[in-house]
């Protein structure tokens, strides 16, 4: 039997081997196939642009709490809500609203400046987001 | 094609004037998301995607889900097609990476068994179930991976060595050693699987 097989040209073998190899066609509906395949690639993607969309939402929800309740605390002086409860830090916050008020009553700057800041954050706003919710759609 | 160019095919995109674009042409409207420029590339490519893919899968059901998988990753990688290529070139170069991928995965779970089913003492024998070119044929996935590249697209139809080399991105001289190895390796593995047992 190994000598049958000794007696075999190898290379000729190959070479036959490789080179008659018929040519295949593709199923007939393989077009439609992948393009299902990109449609639901697609919609993944869209779902993964989502997710992210509101893990970030989460993680500005959570930083924006925390840095929150930081300022309450260093505002309101953990030490008076210690010592003293609620009220406390409701009398706390009653002193910071009437210094606010104080300044802001006093203020003779240029109204006009800071509500053409305002306008223009608005604006700004008003662009980003839409432009934000298509970039999301599109992905 | 300037803008325009493109807007007119996309704007007549129906049959016969899909047929006519060019394949840059159907790739510039691909890259702006036009699923039916691409579905036009698919029809034009799926029959050598399917058998660069059947080639190296040696199976039907897993060449067709990995021609379809080298469409999908084309088709989210087009940005990075730069044209220097022809279509066809870069869509042998993406079949080739996936296949191989999805090769060396199910190489690493266990899964591919890559020696021939019908070597051993018993089955060496020429019976007429003994498929020696079958065998030889999976004897080239056992090539290392770059090998095993230009030996499938050397012996598909129409290939040609410009078309390897480019895939490859090596100078014509490299290739034509690599094949020289390659087919000296094939001769060692296809002789070790006909040997092994006898």
């Amino acid at each position: 039997m190994r000598k049958e097989f000794d007696d075999i040209d190898l290379d000729a073998l190959i070479e036959e081997a490789l080179s008659a190899e018929p040519v295949r066609s593709a199923p007939i509906d393989f077009a439609a196939r992948v393009d299902e395949r990109l449609r639901v690639h697609a919609l993944i993607e869209r779902e993964r642009a989502r997710f992210r969309a509101s893990m970030a939402t989460l993680a500005v929800a959570v930083v924006a709490i925390i840095a929150g309740a930081g300022i309450f605390v260093g505002f309101t002086h953990l030490q008076s809500v210690m010592a003293y409860g609620a009220p406390g830090a409701k009398g706390a916050l009653d002193y910071w609203a009437n210094e606010f008020l104080r300044v802001a009553a006093s203020y003779t700057g240029a109204y006009s400046l800071a509500f053409s800041l305002l306008l223009a954050l608005a604006a700004l706003g008003l662009v980003v987001v839409p432009w934000q919710l298509r970039r999301m759609r599109h992905h | 094609m300037t803008p325009s160019g493109a807007a007119a095919v996309k704007a007549t995109f129906t049959g016969a004037a899909a047929r006519a674009a060019s394949d840059l042409d159907l790739v510039k409207l691909s890259k702006r998301g036009d699923r039916d420029a691409f579905g036009e590339l698919v029809r034009r490519h799926q029959h050598i995607v399917y058998n660069v893919s059947y080639r190296f899968m040696r199976d039907s059901a897993m060449s067709e889900d990995m021609a379809q998988e080298a469409f999908v990753k084309a088709f989210r990688l087009l940005s990075g097609f730069r044209g220097d290529c022809s279509f066809s070139t870069w869509m042998y170069r993406v079949t080739c990476s996936v296949c191989l991928t999805e090769l060396s995965r199910r190489k690493k779970r266990g899964e591919v068994a890559l020696q021939p089913k019908h070597v051993g003492e018993q089955t060496v024998q020429p019976d007429e179930n003994f498929d020696m070119p079958e065998l030889v044929r999976r004897c080239v996935n056992m090539l290392p991976d770059r090998y095993a590249t230009i030996m499938t697209l050397y012996y598909l139809q129409g290939v040609t060595y410009d078309e390897i080399a480019q895939v490859m991105d090596i100078p014509m001289g490299t290739l034509k050693t690599w094949m020289h190895r390659a087919r000296k390796q094939l001769k060692k593995i296809v002789q070790k699987e006909i040997f092994s047992d006898a």
